[in-house]
């Protein structure tokens, strides 16, 4: 009898030793596996300890001893037990959360240690006919080791009920019955023999815990024979290699509603399973007219589509780049039962490729500049070069005009205009050379920080004559206070002297130029404003604005184009070189300003110059 | 009315000769011309100008050489100097009026100007 206990106790030690490999060897790299055999081991544990104490030839000591590796066993199982039920019932979760290991282990720890430290749970140990029973201890962490381990088990068996419950996977329903009901005789006759027996002093029964886990043990067993559990099978794998992999996984049925998604498709969507589950797969497309077209007409038609670019729309309506390969799953009989959908993102890809693109606008954007300056350079070259040439002969026609003017008697009018118009033929030529001069020396800048206000005093100045003569009154609507732009002094006294000039030839019968000057954030997406790397705003940028309003004859739309072009004038008769607003344009770019005009024909026209504020370090 | 001696130093001849019938046909001013710098100095000391027209880019002798040599002379460092030079850059200008010259004109100029031009120097000159 005694020795027959002790060999149970061992025949169930090897049992679950050799348990324990089976399932690890079944799937290694499944947690369930992992956790099932460390439960198991607890149960090795737990009746090695029983072998010592079923048989009264072992000293107390070594009973104690043996005892205290079995405690390791007996006290940690309902741990693990609650572990493993979490990881069979999907509670994702709470295993990732990071307290939930400390919460399950701290405590089983610290009572293994007093249990080896100070005989808190067990205290004593006497003798029997069939081997040796036990007295717990007094202290008060034995009777929190029986409120521990009832708590982890019911909480177990109660997740094992509710997933039966709610689980529509026959297979996996059947599971966790099988579970909770090998579980219950076992926690109740445990409880009853190793627990209520010893606490009553009724010792004659030997205790067979570790024996009625068998009970789980061949439930265990007959799941994995029966229904593959801890067991790799092709659809396991199936479903383990959607749930892991990277791109998002979308089956729909064939009119278009959402069966089935992976972990990824959520992630990206930023939807929950239940929000998406079961509703129309447009609302993840971006495109719904798109997704409709190119998954329920065009594909259905085809088989199968790879490579589809297309944007995904999460929940909260961001857009997100996407490539698809998509294929019609079909029946045995040819019926098609539904559209699996494999989406990549590629919205690290786009980004990419916007900043490249960026990249590449702001080179050509350099090398645009570069060879503008390249050309002013070869222009202005050619105009130093050409500018003496010319105006030798010119100066020669100008004193020969004069002198043939002087000879001519006043009566003869027709020689007089004849004369007079060479004069301004001459005049025309210089001024062009001279225009040439300028528009070939913008090629450099001499930048300071200055007050924009201080500019246009200067620029009024040196047009006040200009202005008397033209019978045009100069309004001013300047903020205080502007922020200094970084600017070439002489320049930009230039482009508004011009911008000045033209308003007041504009105005043959005389009016008025209305100059404001303002700081504005730049909020409007155009040309030169704008999120990309090439705009010379940034979005949202503050910049000074400089406005001259007149009202004069305007600008036909046809010639607002062309204003900036070199050698356009509409005042050719007048001496216009049509290099002025080039000149102006081109100073303007070079500090990396914007110069835009707005004009109606017979109102008159507004020019807006728009720079940017000096920073503060650079003040 | 004693007229003034201009003399007009420039490789153009076209130009030599329009200003000279212009200046002399205002009938203020006796004309000298000179298409080569090189004996600058022996017609100075010979006509003796009240004033110079000088031209900048030249053959051989450029005007601020000229200028130079001038300077260096007791009869031509006294005598005014106009640059009339096709070339208007600032350190063209900078160049002439460091070698003293009393004004700057840039072709093409008229009749009217240039006269007006020569008799404000000879104005300063007579002040001085």
């Amino acid at each position: 009898m005694i020795s027959i206990l002790s060999f149970l106790h061992f025949f169930a030690f090897l049992v679950y030793l050799f348990m324990a490999v089976f399932v690890l060897l079944k799937d290694p790299r499944a947690s369930l596996n992992r956790v099932c055999a460390c439960l198991i081991i607890c149960f090795a544990l737990w009746s090695f300890g029983y072998i010592f104490l079923n048989d009264f030839s072992y000293t107390e000591n070594v009973v104690r001893f043996a005892m205290n590796i079995g405690s390791v066993g007996w006290v940690l199982f309902a741990s693990f037990f609650l572990w493993l039920t979490l990881i069979f019932t999907e509670k994702n979760k709470i295993l990732k959360s990071k307290v939930f290991y400390p919460i399950i282990f701290i405590l089983p720890v610290f009572l293994i240690y007093k249990q080896w430290s100070s005989a808190s749970l067990i205290a004593t140990y006497i003798r029997q006919p069939y081997g040796w029973s036990y007295l717990y201890s007094e202290s008060i962490l034995h009777n929190i080791f029986f409120v521990w381990h009832c708590l982890l088990s019911l909480i177990a068996l109660y997740l094992c009920i509710d997933y039966n419950m709610k689980t529509k996977d026959p297979t996996r329903k059947m599971l966790a019955k099988l579970i909770y009901f090998s579980v219950i005789p076992v926690l109740i006759l445990g409880t009853i023999n190793s627990v209520i027996l010893q606490e009553l002093k009724i010792h004659s029964i030997p205790i067979l815990t570790d024996i009625y886990i068998f009970a789980w043990l061949f439930s265990i067993v007959y799941a994995i024979n029966k229904y593959k559990f801890l067991t790799i099978t092709s659809s396991i794998a199936a479903e383990t290699v959607i749930a892991s992999m990277a791109d998002s996984l979308v089956m729909i049925d064939p009119v278009g509603n959402i069966i089935a998604t992976n972990q990824a498709a959520l992630n990206l969507t930023g939807y929950r399973r239940d929000e998406i589950v079961g509703k129309f797969a447009g609302m993840i497309f971006g495109e719904e007219d798109a997704f409709k077209k190119t998954i329920l007409t065009d594909l259905l038609a085809a088989g199968s589509i790879s490579g589809y670019e297309t944007l995904w729309r999460t929940k909260t309506g961001i857009p997100v780049p996407v490539l698809i390969s998509s294929s019609v799953i079909k029946d045995k009989l040819g019926v098609i039962g539904g559209i699996v959908i494999i989406v990549h993102d590629i919205s690290n890809r786009k980004k990419s490729e916007k900043a490249l693109e960026e990249a590449y606008d702001k080179l050509r954007e350099m090398q645009d500049h570069f060879v503008q300056v390249e050309k002013l350079n070869a222009v202005g070259q050619l105009a130093s070069g050409v500018a003496h040439e010319v105006r030798n002969p010119l100066a020669i026609v100008i004193q020969g005009v004069d002198y043939l003017e002087s000879k001519i008697p006043h009566t003869k009018t027709d020689l007089y205009e004849a004369l007079n118009m060479i004069k301004n033929s001459v005049r025309r030529a210089s001024a062009i050379i001279n225009s040439l001069l300028d528009f070939s020396k913008a090629t450099t800048l001499n930048l300071q920080p200055e007050y924009i206000t201080f500019m246009l005093e200067n620029s009024l100045g040196l047009v006040k004559i200009n202005l008397e003569r033209g019978n045009v009154e100069v309004v001013k609507d300047i903020k205080l206070n502007l922020p200094k732009v970084i600017l070439d002094k002489n320049k930009i006294e230039q482009v508004f002297v011009n911008i000045l000039l033209n308003a007041i030839q504009a105005m043959p019968k005389g009016g008025k130029i209305i100059i404001r000057g303002y700081v504005k954030q730049l909020d409007d997406i155009k040309i030169g404003i704008g999120r990309r790397g090439s705009d010379i705003f940034r979005l949202g940028e503050k910049a000074i604005k400089v406005e001259f309003e007149d009202t004069g004859t305007g600008i036909s739309e046809e010639n607002l184009k062309k204003i900036f072009d070199p050698f356009f004038t509409t005042k050719a008769q007048n001496g216009g070189t049509g290099l002025g607003l080039s000149v102006t344009k081109n100073i303007i770019d070079m500090h990396k300003g914007l110069i835009d005009v707005e004009s109606k024909p017979g109102k008159g026209t507004k020019v807006i110059v728009t720079l940017k504020i000096a920073e503060e370090k650079s003040i | 009315m004693k007229k003034s001696r201009v003399m007009i130093v420039d490789d153009e001849e076209y130009f030599l000769r329009i200003v000279k019938l212009n200046l002399e046909e205002s009938g203020k001013y006796e004309v000298l011309t000179l298409a080569k710098a090189k004996n600058i100095i022996n017609e100075v000391h010979d006509f003796k100008p009240d004033i110079i027209l000088l031209d900048l880019l030249m053959p051989v002798i450029g005007g601020i050489e000229v200028c130079e040599m001038l300077n260096k002379d007791p009869i031509g460092k006294d005598t005014p100097i106009i640059i009339v030079s096709a070339l208007e850059k600032d350190q063209d200008k900078l160049k002439a009026y460091k070698e003293g010259i009393v004004d700057y004109l840039t072709k093409p100029i008229a009749k009217d100007e240039l006269i007006a031009r020569i008799e404000k120097a000879l104005a300063s000159k007579r002040d001085t």
